[in-house]
């Protein structure tokens, strides 16, 4: 049928034509990356002339980017994993216990999903000065875990509810206390769950920026976002550093997209069917 | 061992699971959201440790502040506007892409791209766009509109916030709307197409009573995003020009650590977070019904 297939022909060029459009922003944010400071006040449009690179050297160095890429990957791999354990494992008791306790216990842990992060703002701040958890990447790890639990919480429980009671059952039989049966049995069964509660997660804790803003003061102690941040307010009119700054920042993320595509877009889609 | 003891034990082992979880929502939720509402009641600036207990002054203040209402009004506009623009456009354009198209896959793992990217920095690199490159290339496309910098523009700046902000989100609600389409079987579509349903006819009777659970996912997620959002309007406009595109969120931020009024930013954040469960619980009421209507 030549008439179908011109149709699907239109369909696609007409769609690689709005990608194409939609990808802008990247190819400015390349090409300008890459161009000499001169190049980059002329037409930005341009393709760079020849491929610069100092641009990404310097970036690297005025944001000390090493230790920003440490830091940020320290507190988003201890947020992540902290959630999904800690969830998981109260999860379990909460999806299996059928007492009113815990039944409460949910809705108030479900509760939280709603609360928005300004009304808690200056109490949490205060909070964490307090408790010694101000400039502390840890601090900050422990807070991303405690405002993580709801949404994970949440996910955990809707999916262990739905699993069989006699799986667990033949397990207590043979004299398994409550958190082995949670390893061994539901911790392999919950797999997806957790794949999805740690993807969702660390979008959220790798580019979240006013928290790390009110929290860590160092220099040293940095995260992306206040790397990017701090940049911008020293080199905004330097745009070829800049944009070696945002590339350079960009990459880490979409190198971990590419590698694991498939489950990042299964578990938005999954973390959506359950949320 | 006597018989009791067995079943406390076990009841205890089930309890303890559920402390390092309770231990840390307490307090890095709970003991927060109290004490936001606590504070709310008082004028306490933030710093000092001294403050005056004022009932409900902060809340009166609230409905006297002319300079709060037009935050308020921004936030409701940005976050209804984003949600009907992103949900519509991200339908689309998963419609277009159920097709079995040879790019399908590449298309929609290069429109996911910018929800990769930080808020923060998405504000900084469309604050650059919109000053120059769209400008020139308005200039090259011979388009007058593109010219100006609608970032500068007081009328236009909310709209270029909803703009960006569907930019940088659209991949994520595509991406669940074409999970809820591979949902549907196929054999639905050939009997609907037997009885001669074409087009629009098959997305109004078949495709779209079947993907309400998606519907209720991105709606309410997306209008709750728009009023919780705060780095991408802090980058893109900062709140201008002027409070032109300043957002309840920022206007927290501004009075509780740059006016020194954290008494009254707690007071805002009640009333925001008042805001969101009252449009959350309307959404779902009425999804939740054309959810069971559809079945």
């Amino acid at each position: 049928m030549p008439y179908k297939k011109m149709k699907f022909a239109i369909w696609e060029i007409s769609l690689i034509a709005v990608t194409v459009v939609y990808l802008f922003p990247f190819y400015i944010m390349v090409t300008q990356a890459l161009k000499t400071p001169p190049e980059t006040l002329k037409n930005p449009l341009r393709l760079p002339a020849t491929l610069y690179l100092d641009n990404i050297k310097s970036a690297w160095k005025l944001m000390n980017f090493g230790t920003v890429l440490t830091n940020t990957f320290l507190v988003t791999l201890v947020s992540v994993v902290g959630i999904a354990l800690i969830s998981g494992m109260c999860s379990f008791t909460l999806a299996k216990r059928r007492s009113k306790m815990y039944g409460i216990m949910y809705y108030v842990f479900v509760c939280g999903l709603l609360i928005p992060f300004y009304m808690t703002l200056s109490p949490l701040v205060k909070m964490m000065k307090d408790l010694f958890l101000m400039n502390s990447l840890l601090g900050l790890s422990l807070a991303y875990i405690g405002r993580g639990i709801p949404f994970a919480v949440f996910l955990y429980v809707g999916f262990i509810r739905s699993i069989p009671q006699e799986m667990g059952d033949s397990a207590l039989i043979d004299g398994c206390s409550p958190g082995k049966m949670y390893w061994y049995i539901y911790f392999p069964m919950v797999k997806h769950i957790t794949a999805t509660s740690i993807i969702l997660n660390a979008l959220w804790v790798w580019n979240d920026f006013l928290f790390p803003l009110l929290t860590l003061q160092d220099a040293g102690k940095r995260t992306i976002t206040l790397a990017q941040y701090a940049f911008y307010g020293m080199y905004n009119t330097q745009w070829n550093l800049a944009f070696a700054s945002y590339l350079l920042s960009m990459l880490p993320l979409v190198a971990a997209y590419f590698l694991l595509q498939r489950s990042v877009v299964e578990g938005i889609a999954a973390g959506a069917v359950k949320g | 061992m006597r018989p009791g003891l067995g079943e406390r034990n076990e009841s205890f082992q089930y309890f303890i699971l559920t402390i390092p979880a309770v231990v840390l929502f307490a307090v890095f939720m709970i003991y927060p959201v109290i004490g936001g509402i606590f504070y709310s009641l008082t004028d306490w600036n933030g710093i000092d440790m001294r403050f005056h207990f004022i009932g409900l002054s902060n809340y009166k203040t609230f409905f006297h502040d002319f300079y709060v209402l037009i935050p308020l009004r921004n936030s409701f506009v940005f976050a209804f506007l984003l949600t009907i623009c992103q949900n519509i456009v991200s339908l689309l354009i998963a419609i277009a892409l159920h097709r079995r198209l040879k790019t399908k896959n590449l298309l929609r793992t290069l429109l996911f791209l910018p929800v990769l990217l930080s808020p923060l920095m998405v504000g900084y690199l469309w604050s650059y766009l919109f000053t120059d490159p769209i400008a020139e290339l308005g200039k090259a496309l011979h388009l007058q509109t593109m010219a100006n910098n609608y970032l500068g523009s007081a009328a236009a700046s909310l709209y270029a916030a909803v703009f960006v902000n569907v930019w940088r989100m659209l991949g994520w609600t595509m991406v669940v709307y074409i999970a809820a389409l591979q949902g549907i079987p196929g054999e639905l579509y050939e009997a609907a197409e037997m009885d001669g349903a074409v087009g629009w006819r098959k997305f109004i009777y078949i495709t779209s009573p079947l993907i309400i659970p998606a519907f209720t996912v991105n709606l309410v997620m997306t209008m709750e995003r728009g009023f919780k959002e705060f780095d991408l309007l802090f980058s893109l406009t900062g709140g201008g020009p002027g409070n032109a595109s300043e957002i309840m969120s920022l206007t927290i931020y501004r009075e509780a650590f740059q006016n020194y009024r954290a008494g009254y930013g707690a007071t805002l954040g009640v009333i925001l977070f008042l805001i969101i469960v009252a449009i959350t619980l309307i959404q779902l009421n009425i999804l939740r019904r054309m959810e069971d209507n559809a079945i």
